[in-house]
């Protein structure tokens, strides 16, 4: 019995990692935040196809505009990304990088292209058992869905957020 | 309110039937009730099986199976990574401790584990309890092992007894088995309700003495085998190890360091979040934990459409009854409430039944399901989703009695009186 119990796990498992791995998924973009007592940081990865429309380094100054909206709109993650207000949290841009491909490529050049940010949370109260709501379906409207990682002292989650919208309790 | 004892009267007058009735809804009540309760025992029981560990690290391949070999002693792992590369990243400043697990022999179906001091010191469950010690203590030597509370009951093995491990994981008799170094048991774990009560733990270099002599993947024969008391803990470098438990000083640094790990240089490697890993996992199941669910409502319609068949056919004799009722001048509308009742009552003691079915079935079989299939079942209290679960089917219950009274109310009063019937 224990055996048929394993193996329903396994197949799952192997269902699920289908989609787990760090992969490059359009319209998938992957939010970690990780929170101890009144501090954290984010970090933010998507296709950039996601986030400004197109996969390559911005040539056109078409492009350069939509990049750099994009960019801006990173930037003010605070108005996509709200903490409980009461808190007094602060969002720092740590770094953005509007266009990354992936080393790995033999060919010297990469077709899939990543948008990867990182910032810093600082808060007057503990964040802990408090409730960050997300947006980002405001300002990403590509996006369909936003994984979203909870890394705290005693409380680890993966959420799913549909559009990039929705709340989660840290 | 005469209404109301005329319908538990009414009820008590059909004893067979109705207890019928009540005993199918309470059945799918039941069923439903457990579902649940199993559905939250299993979740609760496989987070609260690793506490306070930030990141789970294995060679690289599929997140879930490194969680499911590493903490819950399911499947195996597909290769080790080196001793070495370990040593590197443990020594990252970032890192409050670590614990080494090397895996892949048992002893009669249970797992061996292959481990450090750290373990006993560092490892959590239950958000913040230990592993302690129900007698002896923890295995120093090459040949010492430490066993959990399951393994110590099942095989009924005390401390000081000699066990022999085997190669490889099988539940019964394996092809190979360490005969050649048989282990002592120095230590008794207490009672975690984790798969650690079903694990043997041994040091980072019993596990390399035991193969310290084979070859490609065989046992030595005779003259070639090494006799245990020539093997020094000194002469005994450790080779290889199958994963390891990782807890950062400060939550802010896992990402980093999970990062550093997924790309580190030595060899392919892969660092995970075992509760993000879980949920995914979770998120995997919940399809099946859906038709499950759907599947026990039904059975509860099943139920429901049981009562109606029931108060819908006896209503033929008991038109009557109805009859008589109306010329004693009861209202149309007090028929109506008389059979909406009765349905009523009906449902809300199937539910009050079913409730207690599942209660005495977790009372009864939480000790089955621990022993042998590692689940622990909490009793507690139902959940407020349950309970509004529970009132919607009692109200549910209410609703379908209107079908049979609409029919009663329209029976007319002379068909039921003449005596034709």
């Amino acid at each position: 019995m224990r055996k048929i119990i394993f193996l329903a796990l396994f197949g799952f498992a192997s269902v699920v990692n289908a989609h787990e791995q760090k992969a490059h998924v359009h319209g998938v973009a992957e939010l970690s935040l990780a929170i101890e007592d009144k501090g954290g940081v984010i970090a933010f990865e998507a296709p950039s196809e996601s986030i400004y429309g197109f996969e390559h380094a911005a040539k056109t100054p078409a492009e350069k505009k939509a990049r750099d909206q994009a960019m801006d709109k990173l930037k003010n993650l605070g108005k996509i990304l709200a903490f409980d207000a009461t808190l007094g949290c602060k969002i720092q841009v740590d770094k953005i990088d509007a266009f990354v491909t992936d080393d790995d490529d033999d060919h010297g050049h990469s077709s899939h292209g990543d948008v990867h940010a990182s910032f810093k949370v600082n808060c007057s109260k503990p964040l802990k058992n408090s409730e960050v709501s997300f947006s980002f379906s405001n300002a990403f409207s590509r996006l369909n869905t936003l994984k979203v990682q909870i890394i705290g002292d005693d409380k680890q989650s993966s959420v799913e957020l549909k559009k990039g919208n929705g709340k989660i309790k840290l | 309110m005469w209404i109301f004892s005329l319908a538990l009267k009414s009820i008590k007058n059909r004893k067979f039937i109705t207890s019928l009735t009540i005993l199918s809804i309470a059945l799918s009540v039941g069923l439903f009730l457990s579902v649940e309760q199993i559905r939250r025992g299993a979740r609760e029981s496989f987070s609260n099986t690793i506490s306070k560990t930030d990141l789970i690290v294995g060679t690289k391949g599929g997140s879930i199976q490194l969680l499911l070999y590493s903490v819950f002693h399911m499947g195996s792992a597909t290769n080790n990574l080196l001793y070495k590369s370990y040593e590197k990243i443990k020594a990252n400043p970032a890192i409050e401790w670590t614990i080494p697990y090397s895996l892949g022999d048992s002893h009669r179906g249970y797992r061996v584990v292959g481990t450090t001091e750290d373990f006993y010191k560092f490892y959590k469950f239950r958000q913040d309890k230990s592993v302690e010690f129900e007698s002896g203590n923890s295995p120093s030597g090459i040949f010492d092992v430490a066993i959990g509370a399951e393994v110590a009951k099942n095989l009924n093995y005390q401390v000081g007894r000699k066990i022999i491990l085997s190669h490889g994981i099988s539940e019964g008799a394996s092809i190979y088995d360490h005969g050649d170094k048989p282990f002592t048991i120095t230590g008794v774990l207490k009672r975690t309700g984790t798969p650690i009560d079903r694990a043997i733990y041994i040091t980072l270099e019993g596990m390399e003495a035991i193969h310290i002599d084979w070859q490609n993947g065989v046992p030595p024969s005779a003259d070639e085998m090494i006799h245990p008391d020539k093997i020094k803990k000194q002469n005994l470098p450790i080779g290889q190890i199958t994963a390891f438990l990782v807890r950062c000083k400060s939550r802010i640094e896992v990402l980093k360091l999970q990062r550093e790990i997924d790309a580190f240089k030595g060899e392919p490697l892969m660092a995970i979040i075992p509760g993000v890993t879980l949920s995914e996992l979770w998120r995997g199941i919940g399809y099946a934990e859906e038709a499950l669910k759907a599947v026990s409502l039904l059975v509860i319609a099943v139920g429901f459409l049981g009562m109606l068949v029931s108060l819908y056919t006896t209503l033929n004799e008991r038109r009557r009854e109805m009859a008589i009722l109306r010329a004693i001048g009861a209202r149309p509308v007090d028929i109506i409430a008389l059979l909406v009742f009765e349905s009523g009552i009906l449902s809300a003691l199937g539910v009050l039944l079913g409730v207690i079915f599942v209660y005495a079935g977790l009372f009864i079989f939480q000790p089955i399901l621990e022993n042998s299939f590692n689940l622990y079942l909490p009793i507690q209290m139902l959940s407020n989703v349950e309970l509004t679960y529970l009132l919607v089917i009692v109200g549910a219950g209410f609703l379908i009695g209107l079908i049979p009274a609409l029919k009663a109310y329209r029976n007319a009063l002379a068909d039921g009186l003449s005596t034709k019937i």
